[in-house]
């Protein structure tokens, strides 16, 4: 479904100084494949979630994702494919604040054009029950708690029904059990979706319950060898450690 | 969802700063239009008070106060012409009618002008209908009779049938002495609202104005009203020495009422005004005021505009960021810019309309005063240049969002989302 060649990314800063940020030489996720991109701060996660969601245009390189290739895609083509089959979950949320719960969902609709409008209303308040939130439907985002705002976050970014959903760490400003919950939402309601996800994660226990743990360091990535065992994981069947990866 | 929708909804999460530059653009458009709504209506109600009047004559002295003396009611009475040059006058072959009017009596404030019936057969133009209707009763016939304007029958109280004293001089006064005991006038008639200062006198017939001040002459003897000051009475009793305080003068032609208005203001008896002319002259004088009115409000419609920009450029860093969540979530950059846009059209389009609506309400507020003051009717009616005025501060409005939306535009989407704002 998604595959990457040879990605670069590079920014020239005002010195005329060129930075090197992202450095892939190949990378593929299956279609509704739960993939974990782990790595330090600064190291490109959320630089390659925005390069495959085409808000970033990658320096060189090819992205294919469902036989469409992005970087050829000219920017107007690229904002409507990516409203059609790209959902994205922001660390911060990222809601729009103005508007309602239910109007949130409602906005990505509008630019996806996926759902036929008489359907819209109805799909948005079913998406928003999945995450439990059908008595906050006209709540505007600051009436929420943090745990309830990703949760209309994770609602927004399957509106269309993408294929992939990207999650640049969803969990990382909840507390624990928030965190918990936010995240079985999260690989639930993509699952139920039929949608891939791509999650950006510092949390190595959470990566560890996804299908496959990506390691992105050093400017390019590294996915670890074999099946290997996470001694601090709290779910069952987790199996990872920091020390398996090998560039 | 529409754009527009959601253009609305971002306004209202920045409800302060958007009430705040609605506010300032009502404020600019309201005084704009107020100004200009006010000063037509003002000058419109004074013509049409004036269009009855023809050519005016009266004593030597200012033009403008034989103008306020008759048409306004207002200001102290010239001097009167003698009654003999009033006679000249009407006898004269280039005169189709002269109406005397006469001013120096009062009631409670009200003026009470000598005239004859043939002042309430007046009109604007010759197709028009008589100026002055009655809305009850009948026109005075005999002495002491009296047909009171609306305005003065409803302020007095006076009803068909009522009798009142009147007071001398234009003024209203407190001295009992200054009141014409033995001569009670009756209302016979009550006119219907002209909305002119006309509604605010009182007039009886020119017999009854020369009986009062005959006996007045004989009661108090020397004084210093401005009607007796301008009485050569050698003969008291003698009431056709009082003389009028202005003719009302229909020609019989254009040609005659150019040549009769050069021959009496070339002579030493008298003087001839055109009420249009002194009013314009009065407009003229006005003008410089209205004008400075005009320029402030323009100033404060330009700082209407800077305060948009200001207001839209200003949330740039908060709309920075919902741009780009729209770009994350699929808009592209024309929706963007579309939604931003939208949002000036909104704070302008209601902000023009709120400035209609309370320049509207303002100026009839203020008509309601004047009317109350001096009673002229100040029409409020918009004219295409107030429209275009209206089409042009859209215009600006509109103009000034592009630059914000410009900025939406060119917005860095993945900047603002990875900033953790």
């Amino acid at each position: 479904m998604l595959e990457i060649a040879n990605l670069t990314k590079s920014y020239r800063l005002p010195g005329r100084e060129l930075i090197h940020v992202l450095n892939i030489a190949r990378f593929h996720m299956d279609v509704q494949e739960r993939v974990a991109l782990v790595g330090p701060s600064g190291s490109g996660k959320s630089t390659l979630l925005n390069i495959i969601a085409g808000i970033l245009r990658p320096t060189s390189g090819q992205i294919r994702l469902l036989d469409q290739q992005l970087e050829m895609l000219p920017e107007a083509k690229l904002d409507r494919f990516r409203a059609r089959h790209i959902g994205y979950v922001f660390q911060s949320f990222h809601l729009l604040p103005g508007y309602t719960v239910v109007e949130n969902v409602l906005a990505a609709m509008r630019f996806g054009k996926t759902i036929p409008p008489n359907e819209q209303k109805q799909r948005a308040v079913e998406l928003l029950s999945q995450v439990g939130l059908e008595q906050r439907l006209h709540h505007k985002p600051g009436q929420l708690s943090t745990g309830e705002q990703q949760r209309v976050s994770i609602a927004r970014a399957l509106a269309n029904r993408p294929a992939l959903v990207l999650a640049d760490e969803p969990t990382a400003s909840l507390d624990r059990d928030n965190a918990a919950q936010v995240f079985a939402l999260l690989m639930e309601t993509c699952r139920s979706n039929d949608a891939a996800l791509l999650l950006c994660t510092h949390d190595l226990e959470l990566a560890g319950r996804l299908d496959r743990i990506i390691h992105i360091r050093d400017l390019s990535i590294a996915e670890p060898r074999g099946r290997l065992t996470c001694h601090s994981c709290i779910w069952p069947g987790a199996t990872w450690s920091t020390e398996a990866f090998k560039p | 969802m529409s754009l527009l929708h959601m253009a609305w909804r971002n306004l209202v999460n920045r409800s302060i700063q958007t009430l705040i530059t609605i506010g300032v653009v009502t404020i600019g458009v309201s005084l704009t239009l107020g100004i200009m709504l006010l000063s037509g209506g003002v000058k419109q109600g004074i013509i049409k008070a004036s269009e009855p009047f023809g050519m005016i004559v009266g004593s030597k002295g200012s033009a403008n106060q034989l103008v306020f003396n008759t048409i306004f009611l207002m200001d102290n009475p010239l001097a009167n012409i003698p009654l003999d040059y009033y006679h000249t006058l009407e006898t004269d072959p280039r005169v189709a009618q002269a109406i005397p009017f006469a001013l120096g009596d009062n009631y409670q404030g009200y003026r009470i002008v000598g005239t004859s019936p043939q002042f309430f057969e007046l009109k604007g133009r010759p197709i028009d209908p008589p100026y002055f209707q009655l809305e009850a009763g009948r026109i005075f016939n005999k002495p002491y009779e009296a047909v009171i304007g609306a305005k003065a029958a409803k302020e007095t109280g006076l009803k068909i049938g009522d009798r009142f004293i009147s007071g001398h001089g234009v003024a209203r006064s407190i001295e009992p002495e200054g009141e014409h005991k033995d001569h009670p006038y009756t209302v016979v008639g009550i006119l219907r609202s002209v909305s002119a200062p006309a509604d605010q006198g009182i007039y009886v017939s020119m017999d009854s104005y020369w009986i009062s001040h005959e006996h007045h002459e004989h009661d108090e003897g020397d004084h210093h009203e401005p009607v007796q000051n301008a009485v050569d009475s050698d003969e008291h009793g003698d009431h056709e020495a009082l003389g009028v305080t202005a003719a009302l003068i229909k020609p019989a032609s254009y040609m005659d009422l150019m040549k009769l208005y050069q021959e009496i203001n070339q002579g030493k008896e008298a003087q001839a005004v055109f009420p249009g002319q002194v009013i314009a002259k009065i407009f003229d004088m006005m003008g410089s005021g209205e004008e400075i009115l005009q320029y402030i409000s323009w100033v404060v419609l330009g700082m209407a505009g800077l305060t948009i920009i200001l207001a839209l450029y200003g949330s740039t860093v908060e709309r920075r960021r919902t741009v780009s969540i729209l770009r994350a979530i699929g808009a592209n950059r024309n929706a963007v810019f579309t939604i931003i846009f939208l949002e000036s059209v909104l704070v302008v389009f209601l902000g023009c309309a709120g400035g209609v609506l309370l320049g509207y309400v303002l100026s009839w507020m203020l008509a309601q005063y004047i009317g109350s003051q001096v009673s002229i009717t100040v029409s409020i009616t918009y004219s295409w240049k107030l429209l275009t005025l209206i089409g042009g501060v859209g215009l600006l409005g509109i103009l000034a969002g592009i630059v914000p939306a410009i900025s939406a535009y060119r917005t860095d989407a993945a900047r603002h989302l990875n900033a953790n704002i």
